[in-house]
């Protein structure tokens, strides 16, 4: 902070070569600036998506911090409407290394036989967690839709649990949600719509 | 440019659940999406070259590479050069960031001389 305010002393007197520094450094905290703005609309949506994805909150906040470091090493500076999709395609990448590393260790924990597989196929709604203590009965129906929601949006397909949640809940278009997954815009309305489709599926109970 | 009013009355349910769910995110969560945070803006070196960050280990490395060879060599030389000793001294001299500042402002502290004899 007091190099900061140094700095911008100096500059303040000097001549006419250190305004073009000056400039260059007042750039660069308008890149810090709109990146931090960035940062604060995607974290918790950005939070929620990768919870979804790999199914634990600590991993979770790993694979963020990473996707948001990696944004900023690389394309601080570009405009927000391209900083959106960049920094879902590269949560999608580090959520796919992550699953990918999962798999590699779940294999060979069953190898080693020490894997926990035999309740795989259990309906997802049975396995989520009790959130336990809900004041009214209006309060039970909420938490039981959500707890039914957040496992039926965990138990989709990859895809279409990307699709879903880049349109319906981050609010990309087709266009920027096809970028971010890398994959074609047909592609994006037809895994969002089979998501929607099995959504309604599993939760007709819940949410009539 | 979402296309929300074309949603169903199901998909803006299940929107609001998950818009209800993120503001509902516990404090360990949000301290640690804080810290996320703020180390990704940590990584932004502001106003310095990329290119700068390399300059200290590239020296460091250049001055091992040159004393193995120098340490090695047949004839070893009770003095260095004159010449080899200024390079020596400018790879010591840019191994160190703090040094590498303050010789990047020699102009500017060469200017407050000048504006000091002024005033």
């Amino acid at each position: 902070m007091r190099t900061a305010a140094v700095t911008a002393e100096r500059f303040a007197t000097w001549g006419q070569p250190e305004v073009a520094r000056d400039t260059s450094e007042g750039k660069a905290l308008e890149t810090a600036r709109e990146l931090d703005r960035f940062l604060k609309s995607v974290e918790r949506k950005a939070f929620r998506i990768a919870r979804f994805a790999v199914n634990d909150t600590d991993e979770a906040l790993d694979i963020v911090q990473d996707a948001m470091m990696q944004l900023a090493r690389r394309y601080a500076g570009k405009p927000e409407d391209e900083l959106r999709p960049l920094f879902y395609r590269i949560l999608k990448n580090r959520i796919r290394d992550w699953q990918r590393r999962s798999i590699v260790r779940s294999k060979v924990m069953a190898w080693f036989g020490t894997g926990h597989g035999d309740d795989e196929d259990a309906d997802p709604i049975q396995r989520a967690p009790d959130t336990g203590n809900p004041a009214t009965a209006d309060r039970v129906m909420i938490d039981e839709s959500m707890v039914a929601l957040d496992a039926s949006i965990t138990a989709l397909p990859k895809r279409q649990q990307q699709a879903l949640l880049l349109r319906l809940f981050e609010g990309m278009d087709v266009a920027a949600t096809a970028r971010a997954m890398g994959c074609s815009e047909g592609s994006v309305k037809t895994h969002y719509s089979r998501a929607v489709h099995a959504l309604r599926e599993k939760l007709g109970d819940f949410m009539p | 440019m979402t296309g929300e009013d074309k949603h169903t009355d199901f998909e803006r349910r299940v929107k609001a659940m998950l818009d209800q769910g993120t503001e509902d995110l516990d404090a360990h969560v949000m301290s640690r999406l804080n810290r996320a945070h703020h180390a990704a803006l940590e990584t932004l070196e502001v106003g310095r070259p990329g290119y700068i960050r390399w300059v200290p280990a590239a020296a460091v490395a250049t001055a091992t590479f040159l004393a193995v060879l120098l340490w090695t060599g047949e004839e070893r030389p009770t003095e260095f050069p004159e010449t080899l000793a200024t390079v020596l001294e400018d790879l010591e001299l840019f191994s160190d960031e703090e040094e590498l500042e303050f010789y990047e402002d020699l102009e500017f502290y060469a200017w407050l001389d000048e504006s000091g004899d002024l005033g």
